[in-house]
């Protein structure tokens, strides 16, 4: 498949430490896809290599059929809003957002254009006739903006954004989240971003691209990773789950060297089963997380309706699906 | 640690800074490995004693510049009085007196026929001037005068940093004031405190104006250096010369060791301690009057020596006051071309080695910060040695240096030419410009380079765009300070002037040996007041 993002065979190393290995991905027009992992999975160095911060040791970046990878970051047309946005803090919201358009014609007629622009794109972030504000007076959610307002203005070919909302206060992430993700909907750019957040991942990415240790463990709709989990990795770290190893793993179906993967919803309490004691139970309101210590002292945790069990109680799990992955540690 | 990249310009500013700094240095060791001239330095009592005296002048003067600026930190920092802002800016004044002048201007104000003495001789009807301002005690005082400043400046950046929440946090456990004081408040500013201790002792060490005019027979290295150079004995200055290096080396290495780590501060950001309001009327009245008559004493220097410059040539005998006043001295000073050269031949020489200073300073912070060139440990070095050695040091080792022609030796001759003082200058004011500009570099966010260059600016459109209006403070401060050192400087003009390219402080040494105390007087005032402008305008930014 050809996409008009295409990232081929890309590899990076530190000094010692590999921090992309090679990493393939494509991304159709219109795209936005996430970069989910844990911090040192080589999400953030991947973002660089596709802005131009780094040079990969190995690969390349195709963007509608052109290897960027040699292009210095200026001329590679993309936008990128920076995790704590990177706003110059001597030019005002105006200037900032005006900085990029420099070249689009000089002298009056230019100086029209480029005003013409800004008020756009500040009015596309909800911050019409910000122009002359100070970037030091505004609020986080605030300088968000500018921020996405100043990366859009050039009229990127596609849009980077590094952990977008990790620094706003919780309340402020769900709104901004929802805004952000109707502004890329409506203007239809490519977009790649960088999360450690599930959730974030999930709710703004149409693919999620999920990273550990510099390699691409699984790409696919949030559905398929849940569902599908490609490996062991991707399956404990999307979503809650249970891993299960050696005779617990036995207990729930599992065959021999291999480890069982049981979300906590697909597991309920029965009549028969894996026998086990309620050690803990978490109340969320609708329902209620219970820890169950088995009789290899193995810990699982099942969803059921809070009234389901007690602390103290002997009850039996029974999983009503399991997902089984060979086990890596076994075979070293 | 990591390894650093190689690169061209990263070795081509190496080797330019050594040859600028290291080499001259070099050469002069070469040169004091001379047998009879080292046995000379060894066998003669005189040498010793000024070594020693360069010693002990240095620490006395820490003694005395802590004594006097540490208190008055704490007082402007902690409590709250009427006149605070304007006193606690009037108390820094005395930087704003180069070195000669400053010393000048004590000699007009407490010297054998200064005010003070002329003013004591006449209420006690005396027939001599009570006492000479001379020896060891004339040159500490100026010494205390001139950098309790360091001190004050210092301590209270340390103590305006310091996190009032740890200072809550040690009084809910239990400490008092003086324990929070003894246990919380001197380590946190520690590191201010070592600063000033260490920069106090190198400029008392390398302190040249106050020994040359007041010491008489009393000599400190710096003096005994030129004092040997002028008899023509230059082997045994270039012994001196390292002697001098060595021992401000080994303090160096010394105090460095014993340096805070400026982490501790770092921890806590919250805001600076609330300074206590003096609650009695008593009280408020008392410290404003204490705080006007210090002010009063610390400004009298300055105010003799506009009284000074306005006495014409050959009007005041024995008087107490003089008895004529005019400008005819600003007159002369602008009006006859041979006085008005040395002013703007200082000028021009200040501002192309700021100008170089700040050059070689942005390239060297763009490598060191941005490109971690794998020189970068050496660079930094380099920037910093000036500061360690004396200016007499590095204005033999430059006249030494360039004072014969040996192109394949990468030596010419530029002694006696106009580009040795601008190159003195020059290499004088690295340390200043390159540490400012260095923190100013580490300060920016390397993210906001990225952004631009993200918004389609190349490399020398980033630069002009983003990095350096946003390093323009660090430069003001590092330009305004460089610009002003430059031009008082005097130490190193007296080796390396010649009479076509002589610089300000050259011509108020003459004017005073011609006793035209009105027209040094006025060239010190103009000196003053550049001085003063251009650092307001450079921590205006």
């Amino acid at each position: 498949m050809s996409g008009f993002v295409q990232v081929e065979r890309l590899s990076k190393r530190f000094e010692t430490k590999v921090a992309v290995n090679d990493v393939s991905l494509a991304m159709a027009r219109g795209e936005t896809v996430a970069l989910l992992g844990p911090s040192g999975s080589g999400k953030t160095t991947m973002l660089r290599l596709l802005a131009g911060f780094e040079t990969p040791d190995a690969g390349r970046i195709v963007v509608e059929g052109e290897d960027v990878a040699p292009a210095p970051p200026a001329r590679r047309r993309f936008g990128m809003v920076f995790q704590h946005y990177a706003l110059f803090p001597h030019l005002d919201v105006g200037e900032n957002v005006a900085f990029g358009l420099r070249g689009r014609g000089k002298g009056d007629e230019g100086r029209v254009q480029r005003a013409r622009k800004v008020a756009e794109v500040l009015e596309l972030v909800d911050l019409s006739g910000f122009e002359r504000r100070k970037v030091q007076d505004l609020s986080g959610g605030q300088q968000q903006r500018v921020a996405l307002a100043r990366a859009l203005a050039p009229e990127p070919r596609v849009l980077l954004l590094d952990e977008p909302l990790s620094n706003l206060d919780p309340a402020l992430r769900e709104r901004t989240r929802r805004e952000l993700r109707q502004l890329i909907t409506r203007l239809g750019i490519t977009t790649l971003f960088v999360t450690h957040e599930q959730e974030e991942a999930f709710d703004l990415g149409d693919r999620i691209a999920v990273l550990h240790d510099g390699s691409l463990e699984q790409i696919g709709t949030a559905e398929e990773l849940y569902e599908q989990p490609a490996t062991l990795f991707v399956a404990a770290f999307v979503g809650r789950a249970n891993v299960l190893r050696s005779a617990a793993a036995l207990a729930f179906g599992g065959r021999e060297g291999t480890v069982a993967v049981v979300r906590p919803e697909w597991l309920r309490f029965a009549g028969s089963g894996v026998p086990g004691i309620v050690r803990e139970r978490r109340y969320t309101g609708a329902a209620a997380f219970f820890t169950v210590e088995g009789e290899q002292g193995e810990r699982f945790e099942v969803l059921a309706t809070p009234g389901a069990a007690t602390l103290g109680q002997r009850v039996c799990v029974e999983a009503a699906r399991v997902i089984t992955f060979a086990d890596d540690r076994a075979t070293r | 640690m990591k390894r650093g990249r190689w690169s061209v310009s990263g070795v081509a500013l190496t080797l330019l800074l050594a040859w600028l700094v290291a080499y001259p240095i070099l050469i002069v060791a070469g040169e004091a490995a001379n047998g009879a001239a080292v046995r000379a330095f060894l066998t003669r009592p005189g040498e010793w004693r000024a070594l020693w005296a360069s010693v002990w002048i240095s620490v006395a003067s820490v003694v005395l510049a802590a004594a006097a600026g540490v208190p008055l930190a704490f007082l402007f920092e902690a409590f709250e009085f009427p006149g605070r802002r304007v006193l606690g800016a009037l108390v820094a004044l005395p930087a704003v007196l180069p070195p000669l002048v400053g010393v000048i201007a004590f000699l007009f104000l407490y010297g054998e026929s200064g005010f003070v003495a002329r003013a004591v001789q006449s209420v006690l009807r005396l027939d001599h001037a009570p006492w000479r301002l001379e020896g060891a005690g004339a040159i500490l005082l100026v010494h205390a005068y001139s950098m309790y400043v360091y001190f004050y400046l210092l301590t209270r950046a340390g103590l305006a940093r310091v996190d009032a929440s740890m200072l809550e946090a040690a009084q809910a456990l239990g400490a008092g004031r003086w324990s929070v004081l003894r246990r919380v408040t001197l380590p946190l500013v520690r590191p201010s405190l070592v600063g000033a201790a260490l920069l106090t002792f190198m400029t008392a060490l390398g302190s040249f104006s106050a020994p040359y005019v007041f010491g008489g027979g009393f000599r400190v290295m710096p003096t005994q250096i030129i004092a040997s150079r002028l008899n023509g004995n230059g082997a045994l200055a270039m012994v001196e010369t390292m002697a001098l290096a060595s021992v401000a080396l080994a303090v160096l290495l010394l105090l460095r060791r014993t340096e805070g780590d400026d982490v501790l501060v770092a921890l806590g950001k919250g805001a600076a301690p609330k300074r206590r309001q003096l609650r009695t009327p008593a009280a408020r009245v008392l410290a404003g009057c204490a705080g006007w008559t210090l002010a009063v004493v610390l400004l009298l220097p300055h105010l003799t020596l506009i009284l000074v410059s306005l006495v014409p040539y050959a009007t005041w005998t024995t008087q107490a006051l003089p008895p004529v006043l005019s400008v005819v001295n600003y007159q002369r000073l602008f009006g006859e071309s041979e006085r008005l050269r040395p002013l703007l031949t200082s000028l021009w020489m200040a501002g192309a080695s700021t100008a170089g200073a700040l050059v070689l300073a942005l390239a060297a912070a763009w490598l060191v910060v941005r490109r971690r060139v794998a020189t970068r440990r050496a660079i930094e070095g380099l920037l910093a040695l000036p500061w360690a050695l004396p200016g007499t040091v590095f204005a033999i080792a430059l006249a030494t240096t360039f004072g014969v022609s040996r192109p394949l030796a990468l030596r010419w001759v530029l002694v006696g030419t106009v580009a040795i003082l601008p190159l003195a200058y020059l290499v004088r004011n690295l340390p200043i410009a390159g540490r400012a500009v260095l923190a100013g570099y580490r300060q920016l966010d390397p993210a906001l380079e990225e952004a631009a260059a993200s918004l389609g600016a190349g490399r020398w459109a980033t630069f002009g765009r983003v990095t350096l209006p946003l390093l323009e403070p660090a430069l003001a401060a590092g330009a305004s300070l460089a610009f002003v050192t430059a031009l008082g400087d005097f130490v190193t003009s007296i080796v390396l002037y010649t009479y076509d390219t002589r610089p300000i402080a050259m011509e108020i040494l003459s004017s005073l040996r011609l006793n035209e105390l009105g027209i040094a007087a006025a060239f010190g005032v103009v000196l003053m007041v550049a001085s003063a402008a251009v650092l307001g305008i450079g921590a205006r930014r």
